[in-house]
């Protein structure tokens, strides 16, 4: 592991709010999907997501696991990408404990249509300015 | 495709000064990179610069496939392109291209040998906005631009 990366990726890491998710369509194209982060560890090892079950991207992940989150600081010059695995989850007592009171609006069918992405990484790109290096995430 | 949703697709890329760019690794898995937007011929057309030697063009060079995603995260509305990316390295589209203060990323300036433009050409589009969600072929822009 190089610490300066990972150092610097933890750093963006605590302020985050949006990633994006990397996810590739039936036809095997990268599809980007902006959505909010629900709960994180903070060693950077789980990132939990609440998104829609009947959403695209839900879907793709349940074909192609495989995924990215990409995140940037707040004037763009810094970034990093975590290369990993998506899992839907379903389990309703797990979503049950993200499930807050105004959800309604974004998911109208109720529960039908409500799950959890997690994100667990294996491996991350810090990007500063021109500079870049790998890091992996240890668990 | 109704002439709100274009307008407000347009409205969106207008006023991005990056996007999130989607490429496919050689393990197969997407990746993303922010980039800065420089230049577009139509709404099918992107232009964006990078270096020779970067993970992406690499990636380009050896799968097209590609996506352009723009977003206003305050106000969820995101509009995702999807197409391929041509890595290019005439001289005519990177001297196109080429900007006051490229040198700072390519010190030899337009003919920096580590200096290529990719050009991504969109096939279709796909435009959220809060729980409204749909898909269409970029050619429905076309018309417009004449």
């Amino acid at each position: 592991m190089d610490g300066k990366f990972y150092e610097g990726a933890r750093k963006l890491y605590r302020r985050v709010k949006i990633v994006f998710i990397g996810s590739l369509d039936h036809d095997g194209f990268p599809n980007i999907k902006a959505v909010l982060v629900t709960d994180k560890k903070s060693d950077m090892s789980e990132i939990i997501m609440k998104t829609n079950t009947s959403s695209r991207h839900v879907r793709q992940l349940m074909e192609h696991p495989q995924g990215c989150l990409y995140f940037i600081g707040l004037l763009g010059f810094k970034g990093v990408m975590l290369r990993g695995t998506f899992t839907v989850v379903e389990d309703a007592a797990l979503k049950g404990k993200y499930w807050r009171k105004g959800d309604e609006k974004y998911y109208a069918k109720g529960e039908a249509d409500y799950c959890l992405l997690v994100f667990t990484p294996a491996d991350g790109r810090y990007y500063h300015n021109l500079a870049a290096g790998d890091f992996t995430v240890a668990r | 495709m109704n002439d709100t949703i274009k307008s407000e697709v347009r409205a969106l890329r207008e006023k991005s000064k990056v996007a999130y760019v989607g490429s496919v690794n050689e393990e197969g898995f997407p990746q993303i990179k922010c980039m800065l937007v420089v230049e577009h011929d139509s709404m099918a057309v992107q232009y964006f610069s990078t270096n020779v030697s970067s993970r992406r063009a690499g990636q380009f060079l050896k799968n097209p496939k590609a996506s352009v995603y723009y977003c206003d995260e305050d106000q969820f509305k995101g509009a995702l392109f999807t197409g391929t990316i041509e890595v290019c390295t005439d001289r005519d589209t990177r001297a196109f291209l080429w900007r006051e203060g490229f040198e700072m990323y390519y010190p030899a300036g337009v003919d920096d040998p580590d200096y290529c433009v990719c050009r991504f050409t969109a096939e279709t589009v796909n435009y959220y906005h809060s729980l409204g969600n749909v898909t269409f072929p970029v050619a429905e822009f076309m018309p417009e631009e004449g």
